[in-house]
């Protein structure tokens, strides 16, 4: 990234960023999600950002939360969405996000994360602040990228993330988070200082 | 997006430039950071106002003299916050360091990391408050021999 760009201001990339915003208000009005987005029309990016951030609380609670509804997936992804944390492999498309969180939750029964702070978005952006984890009591686990847990380790992890997802057309396309890992990965034995 | 938002991106844009970027101006500190900013790394203790500050970034750079982050993605503005992306690092060919929660490293170890990290930053009255980032802590330590695979022992 340039330094003028850096420092923000309205860059090809930016315009892009509102065009995208403007198709996405569309998508939404379609959808039904969000009286006020469906009112406000395109040109309104608060309105959109607004929208985006109830389809982001809408996924956190019902993808990444206490209860975990698969329904959520159809009804919120983009059906290429594209799944990617630090702590695991990335994920491409419904079937296989579906299938990271089962097996995530096959060995982690009582996983849950929820919002640490207020969501913000900006155009198609929105960007999640999440703290969560859970106790390993269930399957063996072999998704994180360092290393596997036998079944039932009962080690619990408890760490906080950044997460930062692009909504187009009333979906999430992109959702790409920084998992504490150190934290996450010690706690599990998997990871130790030097 | 409102002018203010604008404006705290030019602020932080200055910030991750003349603090973080390849060329450390420690004058920034006095012109951008609150009196009694906190500054948040998960690599690292928290900081507190100006002189802890630039404390923190002295040694950072005694022991990595090359050390330069810069933007990954574009700024994300919403409100007094600011989201920043970004990558970068350094190679660690200085003095010894100390200031990685997971351990020291003695001096000149060659070690070089490169890492990425996801930051949230608080504007005030064009001043930054609060500066509260992530780290991929796991990247960063273990390319400096800092994380070792498996349990304690």
């Amino acid at each position: 990234m340039s330094a003028a760009s850096l420092r923000g201001g309205h860059s090809p990339q930016r315009r892009r960023v509102l065009q995208s915003a403007g198709i996405a208000m569309a998508g939404l009005g379609t959808v039904g999600i969000g009286g006020r987005a469906q009112a406000a029309g395109p040109a309104n990016p608060t309105a959109l950002e607004t929208a985006n951030k109830a389809l982001v609380a809408r996924w956190f609670d019902g993808f990444w939360g206490s209860t975990w509804d698969p329904a959520v997936i159809a009804a919120v992804a983009a059906p290429d969405m594209l799944l990617q944390y630090s702590l695991h492999a990335p994920r491409r498309g419904r079937d296989d996000i579906r299938a990271f969180m089962e097996d995530f939750r096959a060995a982690f029964p009582d996983l849950a994360f929820a919002a640490s702070a207020p969501l913000l978005a900006q155009g198609d952006l929105v960007v999640g602040r999440w703290i969560g984890g859970g106790t390993h009591t269930g399957a063996a686990f072999s998704d994180f990228l360092v290393g596997s847990l036998p079944a039932r380790s009962g080690r619990t992890m408890r760490f906080h993330g950044t997460t930062v997802l692009r909504v187009a057309k009333g979906r999430i396309v992109e959702e790409i988070g920084l998992d504490d890992g150190v934290t996450a990965l010690r706690q599990l034995g998997l990871l130790r200082t030097a | 997006m409102s002018r203010k938002e604008d404006d705290n991106k030019r602020t932080v844009g200055q910030w991750f430039d003349r603090f973080w970027g390849p060329r450390y101006d420690p004058s920034v500190v006095d012109a951008i950071a609150a009196p009694d900013m906190l500054l948040h790394y998960s690599l690292h203790a928290p900081r507190r106002g100006n002189a802890d500050i630039k404390a923190f970034m002295g040694d950072f750079r005694r022991a990595f003299p090359d050390l330069a982050f810069g933007g990954a993605a574009e700024l994300i503005a919403e409100g007094d916050y600011v989201v920043g992306r970004w990558v970068g690092g350094g190679t660690h060919t200085g003095a010894a360091f100390d200031d990685m929660l997971a351990g020291p490293l003695p001096a000149a170890t060659g070690r070089k990391m490169r890492f990425t990290g996801t930051t949230v930053l608080k504007v005030i009255d064009g001043r930054i408050v609060e500066e509260i980032g992530l780290d991929d802590g796991v990247t960063a330590l273990a390319q400096l021999g800092l994380l070792r695979m498996g349990a304690p022992v």
